[in-house]
């Protein structure tokens, strides 16, 4: 039952979209409370770095502990689910040419989540909950602490099912046919492992939540069952991204070049693995647990985890494949790497989604399938490899794929034309630059043994001092040079933002289209050939590209095993 | 719920990856039942200290 009429819709004159005017401005909202608060837990990161240079050491411990909270659970959770929000809404009412399903509960999505949000940074900020992100039993946080984080997780939740509601709208109303495009399949899946993020989620926090008022004597937290739960929140989160910004990879592909996925069914297949797998990763967050068994750590990590390896490995081959065909099937059909020379480099849409893409499968990729590994877990467990880590997933891969889509999203959401494009153009270099070495170098000290978690690396004037080497102290402070140098990325790209959303050109609606990006097999039909590529292979370039990958894989898993026998006192 | 559009009759891999509720109900069984209670099912049988 139809009951919108002609002017709640306009026609984007940039991508061509059917846009919904109410679920357009639930878009603006959650994408611009993203940037707000990536612009605040930025600062408090900013902060957390230059207390672990240890020749600088900002800020006091206690201080410490507080802005690591605010800065993990604000860049962590409030910026990338914010922005996550306005990424469903997206696909499901702007890309399938949609309404929103309800947009009361879509509000009561965005207020939920920021009053959430609100809470739990006046209950980090009054100093009585600096227990980190993971906010490990017993360490105990203020009520509201645990308030905010269910009413911000709740929020999400009802954000998810306003987007499989507007799926049923859209298969409704027919306004596609057929399967869903890839991209919004892809945001099924992110919304299918949100769903039992913060379910898990609430799971553990309400207790949590009992547990912090002392209503009830005796009860508490086992420690253990805590953080087996609280972990199929905290990593779940954190796959969410990952799938939202390889759906991001396929939108930018296809924007950007006019590509198709190489192939569709492996790709839906590759999302479907996703959807089954990814979330028991979480196990590789307690394999030195003691209480749980290897037969549950080595099912988990060592098979199962794979199957979601073998989607992330499909999707790091299918989407520079596509890429590659589409500029093959334009003319750029020379050698192994032309087609990679002659790419946009210029434009930050193209850049940044690059960028994200080599530093998630070099850096945060690798990484996490070797540290997944039960034996070489023990070597870096708990130390500031974790961090270097999570960063290569979460800033070089998912937020500078964040980034490089909202140079596209603001001419089309907020009507705007990009403003400082010198400064947008240079962005995704400056922030991937001290992404990419921060997150080495952290991991650097981690293998020699720095642990996260402490204000001091140098323990000076505790009892139990402990020496570090000092080439980890120079890895330090190296690695929080390019931390800085990543700050300044991130404020080059929030000026941009709010320069263009405030200060930019204004997009007349009923303007003339845009030039649309010509479509690869159109292109190709004109060229009159009949084949492109290499020796059969239609994408020769990628096909290396994966083959260092895979080298590289195999070398760091050989340098892990090899490092940890010289650090197995029996060897 | 209404057929979509296309005559055809689609593959039965097809037909499960075009149900988002089957794909939910999947994405949360599976780590539920794997991760979830597997792993507290460990530590509830963690044994006593005599």
């Amino acid at each position: 039952m139809a009951t919108t009429t002609l002017s709640e819709y306009r026609v984007d004159p940039v991508s061509g979209l059917k846009i919904n005017r109410t679920a357009n401005t639930l878009v603006k909202w959650n994408a611009f409370a993203a940037v707000v608060f990536l612009l605040v837990g930025g600062l408090f990161g900013l902060g957390v770095a230059l207390t672990r240079m240890p020749s600088v050491q900002l800020l006091p411990p206690e201080m410490f502990y507080m802005f690591l909270t605010a800065h993990g659970l604000i860049n962590l959770a409030v910026w990338i689910i914010f922005f996550e929000m306005a990424v469903l809404y997206f696909l499901g009412a702007h890309v399938l040419g949609n309404r929103l399903a309800t947009p009361r509960f879509a509000w009561a999505q965005f207020w939920l989540m920021l009053v959430g949000a609100a809470m739990v940074a006046v209950a980090v900020l009054g100093g009585n909950s600096s227990v980190m992100m993971t906010s490990y039993p017993p360490l105990e946080a203020a009520p509201h602490f645990y308030l905010g984080l269910i009413l911000f997780a709740v929020g999400a939740l009802i954000g998810c099912f306003v987007f499989l509601g507007t799926l049923v709208v859209a298969k409704k109303e027919k306004t596609y046919s057929g399967s869903l495009p890839l991209v919004v399949f892809g945001g099924v899946t992110a919304c299918v492992i949100a769903i039992f993020t913060i379910v898990s989620g609430a799971l553990i926090l309400i207790p949590t939540f009992i547990w912090s008022l002392h209503i009830i004597d005796g009860f508490t937290i086992n420690p253990m069952m805590y953080r087996v739960v609280w972990w199929a929140f905290g990593h779940s989160s954190q796959q969410i991204n990952v799938v939202t910004h390889i759906s991001i990879w396929y939108l930018i592909a296809s924007l950007v070049f006019g590509a198709k996925p190489m192939s569709e069914k492996v790709s839906r297949f590759a999302f479907l693995l996703y959807i089954l797998f990814l979330q028991l990763g979480s196990v590789h967050h307690l394999l030195s647990d003691p209480g749980l068994t290897s037969a549950w750590k080595i099912f988990n990590t060592s098979y199962m985890i794979y199957l979601a390896v073998l989607a992330s490995m499909i999707h790091g081959l299918t989407v520079p494949g596509s890429i590659e065909v589409a500029q093959r099937k334009k003319g750029m059909d020379a050698g192994l790497f032309t087609w990679l020379r002659k790419a946009p480099w210029g434009n930050p849409v193209f850049s940044g989604m690059f960028l994200s893409l080599v530093g998630f499968g070099f850096i945060g990729g690798i990484t996490g399938v070797v540290m997944s590994v039960e034996q070489i877990n023990m070597i870096i467990h708990n130390t500031m490899y974790l961090p270097g880590h999570f960063h290569g997933t979460l800033v070089a891969g998912t937020t500078m794929a964040f980034m490089a889509v909202t140079y596209w999203l603001i001419p089309v959401v907020f009507q705007r034309k990009i403003a400082l494009a010198g400064v947008a153009k240079l962005q995704p270099y400056v922030f991937s630059l001290g992404a990419w070495v921060f997150s080495i170098s952290l991991m650097g000290a981690g293998t020699l043994g720095v642990q996260r978690r402490h204000a001091d690396i140098t323990f000076a004037g505790q009892p139990l001092a402990y020496e570090y080497p000092e080439i980890a102290k120079g890895l330090m402070d190296f690695g929080e040079i390019f931390a800085v140098i990543m700050s300044v990325g991130a404020i080059m790209f929030i000026i941009v933002v709010l320069a263009s959303i405030f200060a930019g050109e204004r997009i007349p609606e009923g303007s003339a289209p845009w030039p649309k990006v010509e479509d690869a097999d159109v292109a190709f039909a004109k060229t009159g050939k009949k084949h492109i590529g290499i020796g059969g292979f239609e994408a020769p370039g990628t096909f290396v590209l994966a083959l260092i990958l895979f080298v590289t894989l195999v070398l760091y898993y050989f340098i892990n095993f090899k490092y940890l026998s010289t650090v197995w006192g029996m060897s | 719920m209404s057929e979509s559009t296309n005559n055809t009759n689609p593959h039965f891999m097809q037909k499960v990856l075009d149900n988002n509720w089957l794909l939910l109900a999947l994405g949360v069984l599976t780590p539920t039942v794997l991760y979830i209670l597997w792993g507290l099912w460990d530590v509830i049988h963690i044994p006593m200290i005599p």
